[in-house]
């Protein structure tokens, strides 16, 4: 019974901690936000990001496109030449006319459009078929070999761009990281502080707990608990913030048909990370509350 | 029982505030602790809460050194304690009733039970039409009364008071002392510390007289 009006004193007093307290409860809150939002974003980013590299699908078809003035022999040359390569089975040469058509023939929407162009855009190339699909780290390396022929602007096939960007991307990627990190550490300084703060002004109070005989737990629980609701009320709206910010990026991008670009579907946080969100919400509202209590209980003693 | 072994206290700054105080204190006994200010009463009595710690010597309380407490044990030490402070110490933005119902709330007893306590200790000072009352907006003799309030609402086997009649007049300060000797007489142990002759002569009791730090008749 004892019990039970103690934990009801506790919540009284928490009630009106926050109550006399508020605008330092919304500071501490709107931190924890703000970190959860902009670290849910970044995972959010990254996972749809990876979701495209770690597809690594062997493709068996390349394209050279062949620069805008190079001569039939030249290009003729060149066709054996690759042709001998190992990796290759078939090469097909294909002319700015043929691009021209069979693009016509994929996309019949375009033809008009084309119609009223005068020039034709579409470079030469040549369709190139391996004898067995590579992996986007192999096709690099045999694109890489292609192009050193040297009538070709640019060798494609599914993936160029990754393939290009990858070491760009991992690097963004821990860098990323890095600042998540350094970010977590300041926003638990920040919220400790503040914390703090909130500490001197109960300063007197607290002494005089202590002194008629409040113990440290009776203390320090409703403080754990405030930086409890904080946390969870912060990654709450950081969440929600997140799946609104999530929805409205993939209208845009559907609007803007970038969406199939990658033959890929986006997805929202799954369930695991939205839990981990929230429990590194509550490491920097439990860290921050343990910091601040602990240094400030040792100065009021 | 409450004894003292060569105990002293030298604060910060070497200032020497009791020196190999020797002392001993029955339960059941009513106390004064005398001396011209700065002698080291209000030291003494923040010693025997653990409030202070003393440099040298023991304190040994009901056949426990108080020195050797677990920070766990010292709020249960000063539960049995109910000290009266000389500046009150009292949470100034809050009530009257919040402030003498604190001690109770800690302990966990019920609201209804606490609100009866309370009110009875406040009648007893004439401070009952005060309770709802934010104690920054009380008068110093107000405030003294509900500091002493709260030191007695959970009746204590030991009461510390601390100049507990420096802010009012002859009546009231008669009315408290009257208070102090009715629970002495129901065994409370009770230490008063106060240069108040007028008070040590009218109650003829123990006193103990402090000079300087060190005691000069017992
Ligand atoms: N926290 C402290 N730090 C340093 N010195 C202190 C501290 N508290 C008290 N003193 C010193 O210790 C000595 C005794 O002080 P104490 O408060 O015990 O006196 P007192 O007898 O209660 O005086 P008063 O009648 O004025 O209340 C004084 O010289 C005082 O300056
Ligand atoms: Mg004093």
């Amino acid at each position: 019974m004892n019990k039970l009006y103690q934990i009801l004193y506790i919540f009284k007093t928490l009630l009106t901690n926050i109550k006399e307290n508020y605008s330092y409860f919304l500071l501490t809150t709107t931190t924890i936000i703000l970190t959860i939002y902009m670290l849910g974003l970044f995972w959010l980013l990254f996972e749809n990001i990876h979701s495209v590299i770690d597809r690594d699908h062997p493709q068996k078809n390349m394209s050279a496109l062949i620069k805008s003035d190079v001569a039939a022999d030249a290009i003729e040359k060149a066709i054996a030449t690759v042709r001998k390569l190992d990796e290759v089975e078939e090469v097909r040469s294909v002319s700015k006319d043929r691009a021209r058509e069979e693009f016509v023939v994929h996309t019949p929407q375009f033809k008009k459009l084309l119609r009223g162009l005068s020039i034709n855009p579409f470079p030469a190339s040549l369709d190139i078929v391996l004898a067995k699909p590579l992996e986007r780290k192999a096709l690099k390396e045999l694109s890489r070999q292609i192009k050193n022929v040297g009538i070709f602007e640019e060798v494609m096939y599914e993936g160029v761009f990754l393939a290009k960007y990858m070491a760009l991307i991992r690097t963004i990627e821990y860098v990323g990281f890095l600042f998540i990190a350094i970010l977590f550490i300041a926003v638990i300084f920040v919220v400790s502080n503040t914390i703090k703060l909130t500490l001197y002004k109960r300063k007197n109070e607290i002494e005089i707990m202590y002194l008629v005989g409040a113990s440290r737990p009776f203390i320090k629980i409703p403080l754990y608990i405030e930086g409890c609701i904080q946390s969870i009320l912060g990654a709450l709206v950081a969440i929600g913030f997140l799946f609104a910010s999530y929805a409205l990026i993939i209208m845009r991008l559907k609007s803007i048909f970038l969406f199939d670009l990658f033959h890929t579907s986006f997805s929202f946080l799954s369930f695991h990370k939205i839990v981990f969100l929230f429990f590194l919400a509550l490491v920097i509202g439990i860290t921050s509350t343990t910091l601040s209590v602990n240094r400030f209980l040792q100065i009021s003693r | 029982m409450i004894q003292l072994y060569h105990v002293s206290k030298t604060y910060e700054g070497n200032v020497k505030a009791l020196s190999d105080i020797n002392l001993t204190v029955n339960t059941g006994e009513f106390v004064f602790i005398n001396g011209a200010s700065g002698a080291g009463k209000t030291t003494l009595l923040r010693l025997l809460f653990k409030a202070e710690e003393c440099s040298n010597g023991q304190i040994i309380l009901d056949g426990k050194n108080i020195a050797k407490l677990k920070e766990s044990e010292v709020p249960h030490l000063r539960r049995q304690v109910g000290v009266v402070f000389q500046d009150f110490k009292l949470i100034q933005d809050k009530s009257v009733f919040v402030n003498v119902a604190f001690t109770l709330t800690v302990l966990g007893i019920k609201s209804f039970e606490i609100k009866r306590r309370v009110w009875e200790i406040l009648k007893k000072l004439s401070l009952y039409d005060k309770v709802d009352e934010k104690v920054n907006r009380l008068s110093g003799g107000e405030q003294q009364r509900v500091a002493i309030a709260r030191a007695l609402v959970n009746n204590p086997p030991m009461i510390l008071a601390d100049e507990p009649t420096g802010n009012v007049d002859w009546d009231l300060s008669l009315g408290i002392f009257n208070l102090f000797e009715e629970l002495n007489k129901s065994g409370t142990t009770i230490i008063v510390a106060t240069h108040d002759q007028h008070i040590i002569e009218q109650y003829k009791k123990k006193v103990i007289k402090l000079s300087r730090g060190r005691i000069v008749n017992e």
